[in-house]
């Protein structure tokens, strides 16, 4: 379930699902287990992104007058400030 | 001889007179001073008294108790000092003398000077007004980091980032967080990140110092820089007690660069439990629902073909055989339940069916117009009729007739 949704994305159509549910009568018994089934696997996928979240970290590099790479930053374990 | 021919003064008229003309001159009344002490006196009072002097000229100070007492350092002849307070007239004297407010070391005083300054025209021109604070995004994805590379600072954010809410890339952009240069480069640094695609945040900070540490924080050029950022900036200068004039005019301010992290984004653990939360809130509106139909059902059971039961018993297994992972599993025990309950409505149904009854070893027998025929008087000999069996139907052909008496 790699889908292309941050995580704010998945999250705000969970709250849909959740509100469209909530609204009962107006779906079809059909078109709630579709909602449902919709709502479970979005707090699945929402769960599985907060899982498999792995800070990145790079450092903008200034080549030449604004003209900028970007480069992997490994943080230094000492530092005095 | 010669007699006074206007207004005869007593000499406390005279300072009075003075007096009010001091005050009345606002310069006079809020004046800083610079200069060394000496004489230095501390009576059982708790006032302090000296003379502050300069190369050519003295004056005499009072520092009464209240203020005496919240001085920060302890004074002493010779020290080079900024007296800040009013000029008056010690009446006895008719002396006039400095009541100081404040009295701070020349070197320091003088940066306490500048930031006053600076703070009071940046507040004038309004940058530090609420109508200019940028509201924070509230699950930002790309975070620019203006910082030290090798600061304490760097290091409690991507530690604090690690820990709450990994989901963020961080975009460092290095600069020096003291010294002469480091206003210039987080400045210039502010400038590059806002023609930098993508990024939802800005944190510029570094942890905490003295005052003169975090001087790149008070100067002019920074709070320029971040007041003119389009991206929403949160201050992290880390020190508690002392605010810097980026502080006052960032859209946000952390006290440190680790409660910056806490201000920005969520915290994993309580999403999880949101999410949790969440999932209940599912199970129980798709319960509900159920019950509704299932009463529905029960109303008309008769009027349902039962094709369509089955159907919905098989949809709720699909749904129940998906959700097998530990995070629903009260889901799939309330919807097992659910299963059963419309298991039992099924089998209930199935008893009413004719199909049931057929399976008992009855038939149905049709006329030739389709009508059922209950009475043997219905058909003559020779006539078409079709049964209906559990399996299969028969097409026969009426021999006889006996009608029951």
């Amino acid at each position: 379930m790699s889908e292309e949704i941050s995580f704010e994305e998945a999250l705000i159509k969970l709250e849909e699902t959740v509100s469209q549910l909530e609204q009962g009568d107006a779906l079809s018994l059909d078109e709630s287990l579709q909602a449902f089934e919709e709502g479970i696997r979005l707090t699945r996928l929402c769960r599985e992104k907060l899982d498999a979240a792995e800070l990145r970290v790079q450092q903008l590099v200034e080549v030449d007058e604004n003209e900028f790479e970007m480069a992997p930053f490994e943080a230094e374990d000492e530092g005095e400030i | 001889m010669m007699f006074p021919t206007g207004q005869i003064y007593k000499v406390h008229e005279i300072t009075q007179m003075l007096q009010g003309i001091l005050q009345s001159e606002p310069i006079l009344q809020d004046l800083w001073l610079e200069g060394e002490i000496s004489n230095l006196g501390r009576p059982s009072s708790g006032h302090i008294y000296f003379t502050l002097k300069d190369n050519s000229s003295q004056i005499q100070c009072a520092v009464f108790r209240p203020a005496a007492s919240r001085l920060r350092f302890p004074l002493q002849n010779g020290d080079a000092v900024l007296v800040n307070g009013r000029l008056s007239i010690y009446d006895a004297r008719s002396q006039y003398q400095i009541i100081g407010e404040r009295v701070v070391p020349a070197g320091v005083g003088e940066l306490q000077l500048a930031f006053e300054r600076l703070k009071a025209q940046l507040a004038a021109e309004g940058l530090f007004d609420q109508a200019h604070k940028k509201p924070l995004p509230e699950f930002p994805q790309r975070i620019g980091l203006i910082t030290s590379a090798t600061g304490a600072a760097i290091r409690d954010i991507l530690r604090m980032l690690q820990k709450r809410y990994p989901a963020v890339e961080v975009l460092l952009f290095p600069t020096l967080v003291q010294g002469d240069e480091a206003a210039g480069e987080i400045a210039h640094a502010i400038g590059c990140m806002n023609r930098q695609p993508g990024i939802d945040l800005l944190i510029v900070g570094r942890g905490g110092g003295s005052i003169e540490d975090l001087w790149a924080f008070n100067e002019e050029v920074v709070a320029r820089a971040i007041f003119e950022s389009h991206i929403p900036i949160v201050s992290a200068v880390g020190h508690e007690t002392d605010v810097t004039i980026a502080d006052l005019v960032a859209d946000h301010r952390a006290p440190t660069p680790s409660a910056a992290v806490e201000n920005i984004v969520p915290d994993r653990e309580e999403l999880r439990l949101q999410l949790t939360a969440v999932s209940s809130n599912l199970v129980r509106n798709i319960s509900r629902r159920i019950d509704v139909v299932r009463t529905q059902l029960e109303n008309i059971q008769s009027r349902i073909p039962a094709r369509h039961r089955i159907d919905a018993i098989n949809r709720l297994r699909q749904v129940i055989d998906q959700l097998d992972s530990r995070g629903e599993r009260a889901a799939v025990q309330q919807l097992k339940g659910k299963r059963r309950a419309w298991q039992v409505a099924a089998t209930q149904l199935d008893a009413l069916s004719p199909l049931a009854t057929l399976a008992r070893g009855y038939s149905i027998c049709k006329d030739s117009s389709g009508k059922t025929v209950t009475d043997a008087a219905q058909v003559h000999a020779g006539e078409e009729v079709d049964v209906r069996l559990s399996r299969g139907r028969l097409a026969c052909r009426v021999l006889k007739g006996e009608i029951d008496v």
